[in-house]
């Protein structure tokens, strides 16, 4: 087309759209909704993307850190590092803090030097430096707790708690720590000590679960790839230790955060192709109001793609508006939900405008817009001037030209790759659209069948079922737009109801009935039998169960580093940080072995393991592949000789790796232990452990899974109003949809009435058409959630599924109520016009 | 030619051989019952319909063989259609309807045109207005203008009084005969109206799908 042509298009569009932008609500609605969803998900991942890369370092705690187990890093590294930068030690372990009054509770401990914080500022209250903070006064120890510690424990800053054998005053409570970060759940609040103050403690034993650091703000001019190229220069064998960066900071937030990032995008593209199923009825809609307009313009000599062009402009303006509010909506909503984040889950964000996320929402609008208006656009424009004479109709339905379903299907295309560009797992990604297009497809047969049926079926005596039944099948039945519309829209709402529901089941029902009531940490070696004797007097306590448990790195799987190993999603963490690893003579109760065999009894050849089997898999590891770990800076080479089927959900004690007897044996490993009782037995439990040995951590079961119910409540409220949107996508589809048939049923209310029928008759008549619409609809969206949420529990949240009968049925009651409803509103006027001015117009 | 076009029925001979021969400049009145073929005949002529079998040749060329924009393009440059239900483009004004076919074919200052047309017809006063401002003789006249406006060599009319009222009609008439007769248009008119027929060079009677013979 040349510039005159373009032109052209451009002069006919702005005198379409002289008349301001009535009857294009729905298809602004629609593409805003859709835009608005996408674009509020990419906006939100940048300001956290943002916020977290601004704060990396802060919450790194350094340029760089240097990791390690059981010891702290050595003092030649610690040397090194010092020379680059200004380094901080920290030492991290958990453990039980007690107040006089023999409140107790487990509280994460962070022993910090005065260097701390190197980035950042810890807020105090009352405002204090942390190193006077935590200074030894009068033979006291200073202490930092969280409020929600002081809180368990009855205590106010000035008082005392205890910890191991040391005492400490608490003198000020810990409003903001810089290098937290946000984790999802804790299994305690923080208390800040001093490295004196923690080694005053006991704690620090042989085997004791103590994770260091050696945190360095590097001089200005080195960059931390420099730091850490010389720590790879002068301690080439080193593996027990993890070097991070800044760029690593947050590694959990960002998993987590990425998580529920993928769920928001396929939400967010949920709403889109509901919007563009609701825009492409919109602008079906008013090209056929426009028919005989463009037929005139035809037989006055345009040619079809003059038509094409002079249209498209017009609708690629309204998209461009429909899109701009959308972007800002969705601006608006990602803002609102970062700065939610921030307070309720303490993730750092940085609001603002971000052009990556609005470009790309305007180019889903336009693209969305095209793909969907192209096809309708293009058969309208084939439409006959023919029609324009007197008693003549048009031959048939016109037809989208060939080049209009190559545009439609290559900007689906570049939707696709556009959506596979952003997000965070292409694969899920692919799934979607493979499930958009199966169910597409399903609705299209279910359209067809039903079509059939409703022809095949004998004819009801009623008249006015008759004519339900009969509206069904006839030409111009709205049936396809109606299953199309409510079929995805409800399909997707069934999916979300029923993932949230398998979600809490797995919360709710699974873990509490097996889980045991408490976990015990860092039982010293020696003091088992001890441990034993003291829960097993308790009343109530029906079972102990213990394993030998030290800390170790996973250095390489088949002999290849594990920095260079590409695992599944779902097994990288094995390769992530220090690991729990254990051993055993013979197979722990309730082990179920996958394949391979358990060692012979007292087995005493060459290291072996067995490993959980999903994690093997994930790491590519068979029977009789290696796994080589680095425990206290040992590495040992262990073969895999069996796999194991590990239910993780079960919160029985579990290890990932557990090495045949012999391997771990001189090391200074501390047991780990559950214990179940009966309900009312905790309390008990617990007064008797932490008398007989107060040093012991005790993680109480039912306060952690509260915890994390409390954040998983947290995120399904976020997830639930990102599905009220798809929601509010696929209801305005739906009312498109009943709307492009509305003109006809209009007419023939009134005609009924002509010919003697009330308007109950009326009244029922499109009520049982609707109902017959929303029931067969809502029946295959059901069984389409189904599947869809099947799939998204098992294969994406790995937990268990059930059908919730109940629950799907509801919403398939929901969908046919709405189909009702917006049928009916959108008649109500017909049923009391007057006959005369639609009969006159005819 | 022959015209057969299949509808839920089966084929419905439309046109059953008509042959029929129009000089340029020549004033043509197609007449006869409802359902006898004037109107097919007409849409044949303008290349919207294409004949099953035999041809149609306008100015030169046959239609049966051009495509559809390349009837288009024949149509917007030297074909004019009036029609009784008038087709004006609703949301433009009363010029830049005029102006609409001009514009399809590219032609320099296609708004000036349009006002010298409307003036021609009498509405320089109303250039501006919609067709939902204008009383039915009006949005004919601005038919007439938008048809008369590229300056055809054929102009075709499907009872172009067919929605008026007897005085307005006859306006209408006269218009649609000075106009042709001015610029040697050659006119195919379809009327019911016998007097209307009578104002034409030549009559010509349809009957189920034929042509009868000259008539009047």
């Amino acid at each position: 087309m040349n510039a005159a042509g373009i032109l052209l298009a451009i002069r006919l569009a702005r005198r379409e759209l002289r008349g301001g932008l009535r009857g294009f609500g729905v298809f602004l609605a629609c593409l805003a909704l859709g835009v608005g969803a996408v674009s509020c998900v990419g906006t939100l991942n940048a300001s956290l993307e943002a916020g977290l890369r601004r704060d990396a370092r802060t919450l790194l705690g350094g340029d760089l850190e240097v990791r390690q187990s059981h010891l702290p890093p050595r003092a030649e590294a610690l040397e090194l590092l010092a020379d680059l930068g200004r380094v901080s030690l920290q030492a991290r372990i958990r453990g039980m803090a007690h107040a006089g009054d023999g409140h107790s509770a487990v509280v994460e401990i962070k022993a910090v030097d005065a260097a701390y914080p190197l980035y950042g500022r810890v807020i105090l209250e009352p405002d204090l430096p942390p190193a006077e903070a935590l200074a030894e006064r009068d033979g006291l120890f200073g202490a930092v707790a969280e409020p929600r510690l002081l809180e368990r424990l009855g205590l106010r800053p000035g008082q005392e708690l205890r910890l191991g054998h040391g005492r400490f005053r608490v003198t000020a409570m810990l409003r903001t720590e810089p290098d937290r970060g946000a984790t999802l759940f804790n299994l305690g609040p923080r208390l800040l000590l001093s490295q004196a103050g923690l080694e005053s403690t006991g704690l620090l034993q042989p085997g004791s679960v103590v994770s260091y650091s050696a945190l360095v703000r590097l001089h200005p001019g080195v960059a931390s790839e420099q730091a850490r190229a010389a720590l790879t220069r002068e301690f080439p064998d080193e593996t027990g230790w993890r070097v991070l960066d800044h760029g690593q900071a947050a590694g959990g937030i960002r998993r987590s955060l990425d998580n529920i990032s993928l769920y928001l995008t396929l939400v967010g593209l949920a709403s889109l192709l509901l919007g563009g199923i609701g825009a492409a009825g919109a602008v079906r809609g008013f090209l056929a109001s426009r028919a005989d307009a463009l037929a005139a313009m035809k037989a006055v000599g345009a040619e079809r793609g003059q038509i094409l062009a002079a249209y498209l402009t017009q609708i690629l303006v309204l998209a461009a508006v429909g899109s701009a509010l959308g972007l800002l909506a969705g601006v608006l909503g990602a803002n609102a939900a970062a700065a939610l984040l921030s307070q309720v889950l303490g993730v750092p964000s940085a609001p603002g405008l971000y052009p990556g996320p609005l470009l790309s929402g305007l180019a889903y609008g336009l693209l969305t817009a095209l793909a969907f208006s192209v096809w309708p656009l293009s058969a309208v424009a084939a439409v006959s001037p023919v029609r324009l004479f007197r008693g003549y109709a048009d031959p048939g339905t016109p037809r989208p030209s060939a080049c209009a379903l190559a545009v439609s299907g290559l900007c689906a295309l570049a939707l696709l790759t556009l959506t596979l560009v952003n997000a965070p797992a292409p694969g899920v990604v692919l799934g979607f659209a493979a499930g958009v297009v199966l169910s597409s497809l399903a609705l299209f047969l279910l359209a067809r069948g039903a079509k059939a049926l409703a022809k095949s079926l004998p004819s009801p005596r009623d008249p006015r079922l008759r004519l339900a039944l009969g509206n069904i099948h006839r030409p111009g039945s709205g049936l396809t737009a109606v299953v199309f519309s409510l079929g995805l829209g409800l399909a997707v709402l069934c999916t979300v109801v029923l993932a949230d529901l398998n979600l809490r089941d797995t919360l709710d029902r699974r873990m509490p009935a097996s889980a045991p009531a408490y976990f015990f940490l860092d039982i010293p070696k020696n003091a088992l039998k001890l441990f034993q004797d003291t829960v097993l007097t308790v009343p109530g306590v029906t079972r102990e169960e213990h394993a030998p448990t030290i800390r170790g790195r996973v250095v390489r799987v088949n002999g290849v580093l594990s920095e260079k190993v590409r695992p599944d999603p779902d097994a990288a963490w094995i390769l992530r940080g220090d690991r729990g690893l254990t051993m055993a003579d013979r197979p722990p109760e309730g082990t179920s072995l996958a394949a391979g065999e358990w060692w012979p009894e007292h087995y005493q050849g060459p290291p072996l393991v067995s490993f959980g089997e999903q994690e093997a898999k994930g790491l590519g590891l068979q029977i009789g592949g290696t796994i080589t770990v680095n425990v206290l800076g040992r590495e040992i080479t262990a073969r895999v000789a069996s796999l194991r089927r590990i239910e993780w959900t079960s919160l029985a004690l579990n290890h990932a790796m557990v090495f045949s007897p012999g391997v771990l044996d001189a090391a200074p490993y501390s047991y780990l232990a559950t214990v179940y009782s009966t309900p009312g037995a905790e309390e008990e439990v617990f007064r008797a452990v932490s008398t007989a040995m107060p040093d012991v951590t005790a993680v109480y079961v039912r306060d952690v899974l509260d915890d994390v119910r409390r954040t998983a409540g947290r995120i399904a409220l976020a997830a639930r109003a990102a599905t009220a949107v798809a929601l509010l996508a696929g209801l305005l589809v739906l009312s498109q949809a009943l709307r492009a048939n509305l003109q006809a049923r209009r007419r023939e209310a009134v005609v009924f009435k002509v010919l003697g029928a009330t308007r109950g008759d009326v009244l029922l008549s499109l009520a049982a058409e609707f109902c017959l619409l929303g029931l067969s609809t809502a029946l295959a969206a059901s069984l389409i959630g189904a599947l869809a949420s099947r799939a998204f529990t098992t294969r994406l949240l790995l937990g268990g599924w059930s059908l919730h009968p109940w629950a799907l049925a509801a919403c398939a009651l929901a969908g046919t109520a709405a189909t009702l409803a917006l049928g009916l509103l959108g008649v109500r006027r017909a049923l009391g016009q007057k006959a005369w001015p639609v009969l006159r117009n005819e | 030619m022959h015209l057969t076009l299949t509808g839920g029925s089966g084929p419905v001979n439309i046109l059953r051989g008509v042959n029929l021969e129009v000089r340029a400049g020549e004033t043509l009145a197609v007449v006869g019952p409802s359902g006898s073929g004037k109107t097919t005949l007409l849409m044949v002529l303008a290349g919207l319909e294409r004949p099953s079998s035999g041809s149609v040749n306008v100015s030169g060329r046959n239609l049966a063989l051009m495509g559809e924009d390349a009837l288009a393009r024949f149509r917007r440059s030297g074909v004019g259609i009036v029609f009784q239900a008038f087709h004006l483009v609703p949301t433009m004004t009363a010029q830049e309807n005029v102006a609409l076919p001009l514009e399809f074919a590219g032609r320099p200052r296609a708004f000036e045109t349009a006002g010298r047309w409307l003036a021609a017809v009498g509405l320089d006063s109303r250039l501006d207005h919609y067709p939902a401002q204008l009383s039915g003789g009006e949005q004919q006249r601005v038919a007439l203008a938008r048809a008369f406006a590229p300056e055809p060599f054929l102009l075709l009319a499907d009872e172009p009084t067919g929605n008026l009222d007897a005085d307005t009609g006859r306006i209408i008439m006269d218009l649609l005969f000075s106009l042709s007769a001015d610029r040697g248009t050659t006119l195919v008119l379809v009327t019911h109206d016998q007097g209307l027929a009578a104002r034409a060079g030549r009559t010509v009677r349809m009957c189920d799908g034929r042509l009868d013979g000259e008539a009047g």
